[in-house]
């Protein structure tokens, strides 16, 4: 039996041992083979193809079916020339996300994906060829308003072309909660499995009104597509067309891993052991962040691994009653709210989307936006002007519940000067943009 | 073996509804088949590694490119079953047509390699209904049999040919189930069993040749086990199969096309719900037939390929590979896999002489049921007669 000091302990010395990853290049979601001791490059290639079919399907997993994105023939007659992806398909190039300290059977925490603030500096295109580094840049231990401590840990991730010039940053958080349900490792004992949620929630039978509703928001959406939206057209207070995903089921856990699978190696820099015999054999060694062995509540099997996202017989282990999305696929999401808004022409500067609490398998979720400022801005180091507006978003659940917030930048064109100038000029390297002012409204 | 099954309340008319299909499928035949999803488009490292990771198949002969180049093949090749990556043989006709009270389980797979899959060739395939005919009467009920033929293109070249049988099987959705079973619960004793299993798994042949005349009738292959099937397994088997994973506003509006396919979920009532994903959900899989989660038909298939490579070392072909889907493998399950050779002879394909034998494959589940039977034709090599590829150079799709 785990007593409290032991757990204490451990949660100590996560937090120490996280301390001091600060500011070292990140060995977590690296491409197979590639070196997992920290020897690597700081910045090193992704396995991510970024062909048109790949686009096409990334496009499909966030519900983006804009012809911008799957459609070669629209691209080359755009203004792009060229088919384009949605910014957020980086995500596969590398988790922006950094867990912290690891040791074998892991720590006793819960994680779950705080936010992630976005940076773009260009469109990207097929053909490109993207390298990542990824440095923890911060660990910050806010008061939990369910008064018990948590951890943030804030991350910075830059992607790069073929020439190493930065296409895009992401400024991610994880949030790592302890459990003391857990011991002292990361996958609690069965016996104390369901012993405590962090939330109370059965799925949610619709009624007929309800998926009338839903339906028709789905069939509703509209997109602008190659007919500017003028920035002289817009005015704060605008409220962009809210977009709409019916209930969260299991085939929607499988988008976000149908491209990620296969493109981040194992824990000893190999392929990444998910299935049978190589899974068992690190199973039962104690290896890999999250997935650390743990009895199934049914099977009874020692060396089950950790989905604890999609799995109704798993979720427990995360202390959830239901199995939940992931976070990091609900932040990509609002890109085709902002996209159907300011149509082919706008360029996504900035997008952020924080997760307030997990959406459940069941869950639908719709998001809305609003127009909270316009202005002019000049980049550093560029005598380039934009225009650009901030718009807030919002998802809900059907509920009613707030589920993730978020602000953006758009760059939309003139009648006076014509589309934003692309790529953004850019300090070299662009500075690390801090947790606290990330997150805030004014940075946008 | 068949499943057993439970019934309640009355019964619609199966029979009308299954000649409904017969003649609905019938009109399709020789047709492109446009319900299956296409899987991976090109043979590049991270779809050849997602198959390997969904076996878990760790032969250096797929996972080490210098091991490859070192090989008789000279350079990195993908695993034979990964054309089951490019394409699955389970179109079901008319099946999504119009909803009908049955499900659908991919019953039997005959594949036939002519040549390998290389890394970085460009794939494609062409299916097509090739048959739709009645099938056995199971417990009392007439069964639809549609076949599905395959052809599997690799850098411009016919590699494998596939032939698939979907059953269709008349069920009440929401009252009866495809077996009465439970997810599985395992003592001690058979952990044990499972565990010593795992450990006593031989490592694979790899460079040293098997061959042909070293081979006697009655070669035990080494057993294999896999399992216990969770969540892993299936998702990352659905992940190697390659389809587009849209989200839920775009699948819903492809399941508008497909109204055979439309079934509310059973956890949430939300109308517009896959019928034939719902069997892989745990909070819907009764509702549709399926006592616990299932696992996808062609899993088991690609499974049999590892069994029958990891055997018959890097220089052998696996010729061709027949499987019979009897028993459905649901999550929590574990296989239990074995084969033996029953033939040896000689083959003379345009004026070339492949050393062959014939193999016997199952796998049974822990509770002694037979999960999936086969026969295989593995080429293997004999002293100055190396395996020549491609096996034909007219190869029959």
């Amino acid at each position: 039996m785990t007593n409290s000091n032991q757990f204490e302990s451990a949660i100590d010395e996560f937090l120490d041992r996280t301390q001091a990853m600060i500011g070292r290049g990140s060995i977590e979601d690296l491409a197979p083979n590639a070196p997992v001791d920290g020897s690597g490059a700081a910045i090193t290639r992704s396995l991510l193809r970024l062909d048109e079919e790949t686009i096409r399907r990334y496009a499909g997993t966030i519900g983006d079916d804009n012809p911008l994105f799957t459609d070669s023939a629209y691209g080359n007659r755009s203004l792009y020339g060229s088919q384009i992806a949605p910014g957020p398909i980086l995500v596969h190039a590398r988790y922006p996300a950094e867990h912290g300290a690891s040791r074998p059977y892991g720590y006793p925490l819960a994680n779950f994906i705080g936010g992630v603030v976005w940076e773009f500096f260009d469109v990207i295109r097929p053909g490109m060829q993207i390298s990542t580094s990824k440095t923890l840049r911060e660990v910050l231990e806010p008061h939990s308003v369910r008064g018990t401590r948590i951890f943030l840990l804030a991350c910075e991730v830059t992607y790069y072309d073929a020439s190493k010039k930065p296409l895009a940053k992401a400024y991610g958080t994880l949030v790592q909660v302890p459990m003391k349900t857990m011991g002292t490792t990361r996958a609690m004992p069965i016996e104390a499995l369901g012993e405590t949620f962090l939330y109370d929630r059965q799925p949610y039978r619709y009624s007929p009104e309800e998926m009338t509703d839903i339906i028709a928001s789905i069939e509703g959406e509209q997109r602008r597509g190659a007919t500017p939206l003028y920035w002289e057209d817009v005015s704060i207070g605008d409220v962009l067309p809210a977009i709409h995903q019916p209930p969260y089921a299991l085939p929607d856990a499988l988008s976000y891993q149908s491209l990620h699978q296969g493109l981040v190696g194992g824990y000893d820099g190999g392929l990444l052991a998910r299935s049978f015999t190589p899974a068992y054999r690190d199973h039962k060694a104690g290896v890999g962040y999250p997935d650390y062995s743990r009895m199934h509540p049914v099977t009874r099997w020692p060396y089950t691994p950790g989905d604890e996202h999609e799995d109704t017989y798993l979720c427990g282990y995360r202390g959830q009653p239901l199995p939940f999305d992931f976070g990091i696929q609900r932040g990509q999401i609002p890109q085709r709210l902002l996209g159907n808004w300011a149509g082919d022409h706008g360029f996504c500067r900035k997008m952020s989307m924080t997760m307030g609490r997990p959406l459940f398998h069941g869950d639908a979720l719709v998001v809305q936006g609003r127009v909270i400022d316009k202005k002019q801005v000049t980049e550093a180091d560029s005598n380039t002007p934009y225009s650009a507006v901030v718009v807030a978003m919002e998802g809900f659940n059907q509920r009613g519940e707030s589920v993730s917030r978020g602000f953006a930048t758009i760059y939309l064109p003139t009648r006076a000067s014509g589309n934003p100038v692309l790529p953004v000029a850019l300090t070299v390297p662009p500075p690390y943009v801090p947790y606290n002012v990330h997150r805030s409204h004014t940075w946008f | 073996m068949e499943e057993t099954m439970t019934t309640q309340g009355n019964l619609p008319d199966f029979d009308a509804q299954m000649d409904d299909l017969l003649s609905a499928s019938r009109e399709q035949l020789g047709c492109s088949a446009a319900d299956i999803a296409r899987g991976a488009t090109i043979a590049d490292w991270t779809n050849i590694s997602r198959h390997l990771v969904a076996t878990g198949d760790d032969n250096p002969l797929y996972t080490n490119f210098q091991h490859a180049a070192e090989s008789w093949w000279c350079g990195p090749i993908a695993p034979p079953g990964f054309v089951l990556s490019i394409l699955v043989p389970e179109s079901v006709g008319a099946l999504y047509q119009k909803p009908y009270d049955a499900v659908e389980m991919l019953k039997r797979v005959d594949l036939w390699w002519n040549d390998h899959v290389k890394l970085g060739d460009r794939v494609d395939a062409q299916a097509a209904l090739a048959a739709a005919e009645p099938g056995p009467v199971i417990r009392d009920r007439a069964t639809v049999d549609l076949t599905t033929r395959v052809a599997y293109r690799s850098g411009g070249r016919t590699v494998a040919t596939a032939t698939g049988i979907v059953r269709v099987h008349p069920l009440q959705l929401g009252k009866e189930l495809i077996a009465d079973r439970t997810i599985h619960r395992y003592s001690d004793a058979e952990i044990a069993h499972m565990e010593a299993g795992l450990a006593a798994e031989q490592t694979v042949r790899g460079p040293v040749p098997h061959w042909h005349s070293a081979v006697s009738i009655g070669d035990q292959l080494p057993p294999m086990v896999r399992g216990p099937v969770t969540w892993s397994e299936l998702l990352t088997w659905m992940i190697a199969e390659g389809r587009p994973a849209p989200a839920g506003n775009l699948r819903y509006r492809q399941l508008l096309e497909q109204p055979g396919n439309i079934r509310a979920h059973a956890g949430t009532d939300w109308k517009f719900s896959e019928r034939n994903k719902a069997r892989e959900d745990a909070l819907s899989c009764v509702d549709v037939g399926f006592p616990a989660p299932s696992t996808r038909g062609a899993m088991m298939v690609a499974l049999a390929t590892q069994m029958l490579t990891r055997w018959m070392g890097d220089d052998a072909f696996l010729r061709h590979l027949s499987v019979s889907l009897d028993m459905t493998v649901f999550y929590g399950d574990t296989l239990f896999m074995g084969g033996r050779v029953v033939r040896k002879f000689i083959q003379e394909i345009d004026n070339k002489k492949f050393f062959a034998v014939s193999i016997e494959i199952w796998g049974r589940n822990q509770l002694e049921q037979l999960a999936f039977t086969g026969r295989s034709i593995v080429f293997l090599p004999e002293k100055g007669h190396p395996i020549q590829l491609p096996v034909q150079k007219d190869f029959f799709s």
